[in-house]
């Protein structure tokens, strides 16, 4: 049975209204929504992405009796000897932390360096450009075929910069969704698996 | 007129196709003598420039 977004919101909210406080459907319920959202940017229609998704039934069913907040309990005692350890073993854990944010810090270089020397030649082409053409009726002066070529390649250096000025933009839309699944699955992989196997 | 992606896509290679036109253009008018555009390059409105 294909729903479009509304439809599948207000089933899913209808579903888990039976077993949640309401904070944590509406918590759920835009997770969903923002799910629809990406998938639609990724060029799905409305009930192609509401058909990607778990129907609400199944997704009521998966989440019955998984609580949402997970309290932890913390010691209020925090011994010496472990706070010493920590304190000795920071040129281990610390290295190798910041070892391990580098390399995520480098995988986004990797993914953004796409976008960002497009939108610099672009940039750089629409101000080339334009300066080029503006200024050809100077150059006209040192010689007619000067202001000429000068001219030309105004044009030319113009017309570069607007196709990879639309062609940045096309691609950032790509790259923040890719760098929302990343920061997403990172998120996943670091926080909640922990916090699972405890 | 609606101004699209596809629009502005052919506006761009318009741009470039006339931009080499035009500075071939240049070039030809200059007999293809390098040696023709050395005088004032440095001139600040200039973007030609040959070393």
């Amino acid at each position: 049975m294909s729903r479009n977004r509304i439809e599948f919101i207000k089933e899913l909210s209808n579903q888990l209204s039976y077993i949640m406080k309401p904070n944590e459907v509406k918590e759920l319920v835009d997770y969903y929504d923002e799910m629809i959202l990406d998938l639609m940017e990724e060029g799905l229609s409305e009930e192609e992405a509401v058909s990607r998704l778990d129907s609400p039934e199944k997704i009521k069913e998966s989440i019955k009796g998984t609580p949402l907040e997970i309290n932890l309990p913390i010691s209020k005692k925090f011994s010496p000897y472990l706070m010493a350890l920590l304190i000795l073993g920071f040129p281990l854990w610390g290295s190798l932390l910041l070892a391990l944010a580098l390399i995520i810090l480098s995988i986004y270089i990797v993914i953004w360096c796409v976008p960002l020397t497009t939108g610099t030649i672009g940039f750089a082409g629409l101000v080339g450009g334009l300066v080029g053409t503006v200024f050809s009726p100077l150059a006209l002066m040192d010689g007619f075929h000067i202001g000429i070529t000068q001219f030309g390649l105004g044009l030319l250096l113009f017309g570069i910069g607007m196709l990879a000025t639309l062609f940045t933009v096309s691609i950032s839309k790509k790259v923040i969704v890719k760098s929302q699944n990343l920061t997403n699955h990172l998120k996943n992989q670091l926080l909640f698996k922990r916090s699972e196997k405890r | 007129m609606k101004i699209g992606r596809k629009f502005l896509v052919k506006l761009s290679l318009s741009f470039i196709i006339l931009g080499i036109t035009v500075s071939f253009l240049g070039f030809a008018l200059s007999g293809f003598d390098l040696d023709s555009y050395k005088p004032n390059q440095d001139n600040w409105y200039r973007i030609v420039h040959f070393d």
